[in-house]
């Protein structure tokens, strides 16, 4: 079999290609624009996975709530204004152990600072919003919205469609969320001991942490914190926590500095 | 109980303050890099606390962990590592910790 050498294509290919090519695009232009779901759709379908997951830490928060005697009215204030529910459930869990407001405010403004983080991404996806109309939406932004815009918002551009987007996963999101702490309000007292249900929240930040802990800096952060929290508990009461999340902190920092330092070496 | 509505209020306050230090401050992207690399250390050293807190604490004395609850924590880190999915660890973690009652380890 002779070997076939690829050669130039000749005027009438290449004419043809063209021709090809023009009628593609004219198809193209004209076919309609393809049936998916839209913006608000897509945000609560988005959501689902997320707010299942809820589920069961909502119902921890309420029952707590009502395991230490907090009005319905009062627990779904909190989770109303504060819209996280970690720090919703430490601040529960201290408030019910007696601890003061600044050790409450100290604890809730740790466990929350990674939303710090987030308020970023707003500045990214709504360019064109007004800061005050970026500053509501900043309202409701959690990690599971964050993690959902970060990854839709690189195929989706329009602004007035991220904002549906936004507001429909988080409507969903915070709706599973205050609804199902009412549930786990009412059913607070008839809940079992064998269920665990105590349990739910330590299993819920240890599976966070665990997310967390991509590095030996962040692995020396949370060990550091540990072990302060555990050796100085009994001598500090509730100020332990917050003092073992500053002390972690600045055994992190450090080592992360110095990791810097070798790797610009 | 109005003291836990103001505790709650002021919480609320500040959670909203956080959210939006960086809307405000956007502009400057020598903060926003620094606020990020450090803030990633931030959730580990709470969480790292609370989960010590919860399992190794009891009216404000340390105490040996209970082998069921660790096991449970286990159970829900390793789905978690595994999916990727926090809520994994509740749906992994509550059965753990439900068969260990069953079998009397708790």
């Amino acid at each position: 079999m002779a070997a076939t050498l690829p050669t130039e294509p000749n005027r009438t290919d290449r004419l043809s290609r063209a021709d090809q090519s023009a009628r593609t695009d004219r198809n193209v232009a004209a076919a309609p624009p393809e049936a998916g779901p839209g913006p608000i759709q897509l945000g609560v379908r988005d959501m689902v996975p997320f707010a299942l997951s809820l589920i069961p830490f909502a119902l921890a928060i309420g029952s707590a709530a009502a395991a230490d005697g907090l009005p319905l009215g009062v627990t779904l204030f909190g989770a109303g204004v504060l819209l996280a529910g970690a720090s919703q459930l430490a601040a529960i869990e201290l408030i019910g152990a007696g601890a003061g407001l600044g050790i409450v405010l100290a604890t809730v403004s740790l466990v929350n600072a990674r939303l710090l983080l987030y308020g970023e991404g707003l500045n990214r996806w709504f360019p064109d919003l007004a800061r005050w109309q970026r500053l509501v939406l900043a309202t409701g932004i959690v990690d599971a919205n964050y993690l959902n815009c970060e990854r839709r918002f690189t195929t989706i551009r329009d602004e007035a469609e991220r904002r549906r987007y936004y507001l429909a996963g988080t409507a969903c999101l915070v709706g599973t969320y205050v609804g199902f702490q009412a549930i786990g309000h009412a059913a607070g007292a008839t809940v079992p001991d064998g269920l665990g249900l105590h349990l739910a929240a330590p299993l819920c930040f240890a599976g966070m942490l665990a997310q967390t802990l991509t590095s030996r800096v962040h692995l020396a952060t949370a060990g550091t914190s540990a072990v302060v929290l555990v050796g100085t508990t009994a001598v500090l009461g509730g100020v332990a926590l917050p003092l073992a999340a500053v002390a972690a902190l600045t055994v992190g920092a450090l080592t992360m500095r110095s990791t810097e330092r070798m790797e610009h070496r | 109980m109005t003291t836990v509505v103001l505790t709650f209020a002021l919480a609320g306050l500040l959670t909203y303050f956080l959210r939006v230090t960086m809307v405000l401050a956007g502009e400057r992207p020598g903060l926003t890099d620094l606020v990020s690399t450090r803030a990633t250390l931030i959730p580990p050293a709470v969480l790292a606390a609370i989960v010590a807190g919860a399992l190794l604490v009891q009216a404000g004395r340390p105490v040996p962990p209970a082998l069921i609850e660790l096991l449970a924590v286990a159970a829900a880190v390793a789905a978690v590592r595994r999916t990727g999915n926090v809520g994994a660890a509740i749906l992994v973690g509550l059965p753990v910790y439900w068969i260990g009652v069953a079998v009397g380890l708790g």
